[in-house]
């Protein structure tokens, strides 16, 4: 029971970004603009902060429990947002990449975590911080394209077909990069529990379900390679493909498939 | 162009998409019906010959049809994106069927036991869809490889390292031993137990346990119903660890750590230090309640296989009471003996196995019961010479994925 007050850093955090959003809206002039930037690039430092605070308090990595990954994910998906804002200006994204981490944090707050810091040897190892942050780096891209095949469903609703276009290529980008990463932790993964539990591949529930998430992205890779479905069913496609990922982060531990999984670590 | 393919008649070269999922929804299909006609007995151990004949077939197959037979429809067909795709789908049909069943020993139901919906990686349908899936994606590195394009190598890495990945998985696991071995400090073991089949193995070398220890993290002190006895924590929130700045709220009372031993004897009604096999943990605390002002002090103790527990009842309704010390790390120090008189000493730990003449060595469990005092390890064997095949996949996976990254970030520029 380490008391920690993370309700006043993600409110923070929150409020900054809220701030940084209208005057990024709402602002004239391109000061404003800028100031708007300033203030969603301190909640990010805010987020990282409470991070790095927390790491140090339990002393050892914060990855073990769901409501830690949550918190991790609320880290990289601003991160993703800012590095497309910088890169390509795509205003709306950070916006959505900045609801949906505001969304995640809130979450944390409704599902207070027990911060203990007892960690069981069988995650004391190397492996565990690579590949815990290469797979909810992964998922925060991947969340991402979720987010832009939802603003391109919308514009092909509306007719927009310069907007869906652009949306399937930024879409693209961001599967092609989040399905990089998903693929390094899977084999992270991998390796890991050679060294853990005596074989690589076990099929445990959380692993069976790691796999669907990664064959269903597989799939979406090879549809765009042959170029024959139109966006709105590659949208769709996308948006099948994060409700899987969303099962295999979330969901398995409430399946009754998940009953012996030994990736259960929210004791 | 897209036109006239659709109006096509069926089964008439070149094949597409709704001719290559035919082709594996018929082989799953086929797999089903194998599995309903065997009683569902699922696909049999085969012997080593056997397993090698075929792998030896298969590649000569794929390399044959993929490197002179190229021009026939057929290799066309199953060398391109279409039947990939229904490869790819095929799998993940099966591997939704594995995640949304219970995958376990003995199933109650008729159709679960007959179809082999519990064991599916063991199952006909399951096996024939990786036999697709290796064919597919075999014919397409082929295609890929010969003739050769320095552009491929980014293609060749993702798809030669999952095709690697996924025969030596298949073609080595029933080669793979994985051996239970239990230890008794000072007792020299080689004989140790594959479970699979329930037989003992004599390990050509053996054995001996110097030392088994446990370090564990100080106990974490709960708050429980006295009428239900169940912890009351909230997703953890009550439980606290018993640590050098030790205070807490459970509830609406604030807790104070005024002594801790982290071993312990009772002697009337204080605890004193020491060390005996089975001395326990044991904390004096003061729970103050807030609400009504009111302070109590004593005595907790998780107790050990030898020694009693100790509650402190706070009020009508609750108790404090300490949980057992959770497990920080465990090792064994071992000593491995050859038959040619060599000693290896090592410390086996968790996540650290040690590898010896082709076994990986695994610290496994202990007496729970006994926790610290345990002078059982266990520890597991396991051989598989496929492993670095698997490994070579991998890594050529992980190059891959290196590559998709550079792509993706590629195709951001240019649009």
């Amino acid at each position: 029971m380490i008391w920690i007050n993370y309700n006043v850093y993600a409110a923070l955090a929150i409020t900054t970004w809220l701030v940084g959003l209208l005057l990024m809206y709402r602002g004239k002039s391109a000061g404003t603009k800028n100031a708007g930037l300033v203030f969603i690039v301190v909640g990010q430092l805010i987020i990282s902060f409470f991070l790095v605070q927390l790491w140090l308090l339990l002393d050892r990595p914060p990855m073990r429990t769901l409501g830690e990954t949550r918190l991790w994910y609320s880290f990289f998906l601003p991160a993703v947002g800012l590095v497309t804002y910088f890169r390509w200006r795509y205003r709306w994204f950070l916006a959505y990449s900045l609801i949906l981490s505001a969304l995640f944090l809130v979450l944390n707050a409704i599902y207070p975590e027990n911060y203990s810091k007892t960690l069981m040897p069988a995650l004391q190892s190397p492996w565990f911080v690579p590949h815990v942050v290469v797979y909810i780096f992964a998922y925060a891209l991947l969340a991402a394209s979720s987010i832009v095949a939802v603003r391109g469903l919308f514009s092909s609703y509306r007719q927009q077909d310069e907007v869906t276009r652009q949306s399937l290529g930024l879409a693209d980008n961001l599967v092609y990069i989040g399905f990089a990463f998903l693929t390094l932790g899977l084999l992270f993964g991998a390796l890991w529990a050679k060294e853990a539990w005596g074989h690589y591949w076990t099929w445990d529930p959380k692993e069976t379900w790691a796999f669907i998430t990664w064959i269903i992205y597989l799939l979406y890779l090879h549809f765009r390679f042959r170029q024959k479905l139109t966006a709105n069913q590659l949208f769709w496609t996308l948006l099948i493909a994060f409700l899987v990922l969303l099962i295999c982060w979330f969901g398995v531990n409430n399946l009754p498939s998940a009953a012996n999984s030994i990736h259960t670590y929210t004791r | 162009m897209s036109q006239k393919q659709n109006k096509k008649p069926l089964w008439i070269h070149p094949w597409g998409y709704v001719e290559s999922f035919s082709v594996a929804f018929g082989l799953i299909s086929v797999g089903f019906a194998m599995e309903f006609s065997t009683q569902g007995r699922g696909v049999p151990d085969f012997t080593n010959a056997t397993l090698n004949v075929t792998a030896v077939v298969l590649v000569f197959l794929i390399l044959t049809g993929g490197l002179f037979f190229r021009k026939v429809p057929l290799i066309q067909w199953l060398s391109g994106v279409p039947a990939a795709i229904s490869a790819i789908a095929g799998i993940s049909f099966m591997a939704l069927l594995m995640g949304l069943t219970l995958q376990q020993q003995n199933p109650d139901a008729f159709w679960v036991s007959r179809l082999g919906l519990s064991r599916i990686t063991s199952s006909w349908p399951y096996l024939i869809a990786t036999f697709y899936l290796l064919v597919v994606l075999g014919m397409a590195t082929i295609k890929r490889i010969y003739p050769w394009k320095p552009g491929n190598i980014g293609y060749l890495l993702n798809h030669l390292g999952l095709w690697i990945v996924i025969f030596a998985a298949t073609f080595g696991a029933s080669q793979i031993q994985r051996l239970e071995m239990t230890l008794q400090e000072g007792r020299l073991e080689y004989r140790a137990l594959d479970r699979k089949y329930n037989v003992w193995i004599d390990m050509p070398f053996a054995i001996r346990l110097h030392d088994f220890v446990l370090e564990q993290y100080p106990p974490k002190l709960g708050i429980i119903d006295n009428k239900t006895g169940r912890i009351i924590h909230e997703n953890g929130k009550y439980l606290m660890l018993v640590d050098t700045a030790a205070t807490g709220t459970m509830l609406d009372w604030y807790i104070r750590v005024l002594t801790y031993f982290d071993q312990s004897g009772k002697a009337g009604e204080h605890y004193y230090f020491n060390n005996e096999p089975g001395a326990a943990p044991s904390v004096q605390v003061q729970a103050k309640n807030e609400k009504f002002s009111d302070t109590i002090t004593g005595w907790i103790s998780c107790g050990s296989f030898n020694r009693p527990y100790e509650a402190l009842k706070i009020s009508d309704q609750y108790s404090l009471i300490m949980l057992f010390p959770e497990p920080k790390r465990f090792l064994s120090e071992i000593e491995i003996l050859t038959k040619d008189t060599e000693t290896v000493p090592v410390s086996l730990e968790v996540n650290s196995p040690f590898s010896f003449q082709g076994w990986k060595i695994y610290q496994v469990s202990y007496d729970d019961e006994l926790g610290r005092w345990s002078d059982t390890s266990v520890i597991e064997l396991v051989r598989d010479p496929w492993l670095p095949a698997v490994y070579s996949g991998i890594f050529m996976m992980m190059a891959g994925a290196v590559t998709l990254f550079w792509r993706g970030n590629k195709t951001l520029t240019t649009s």
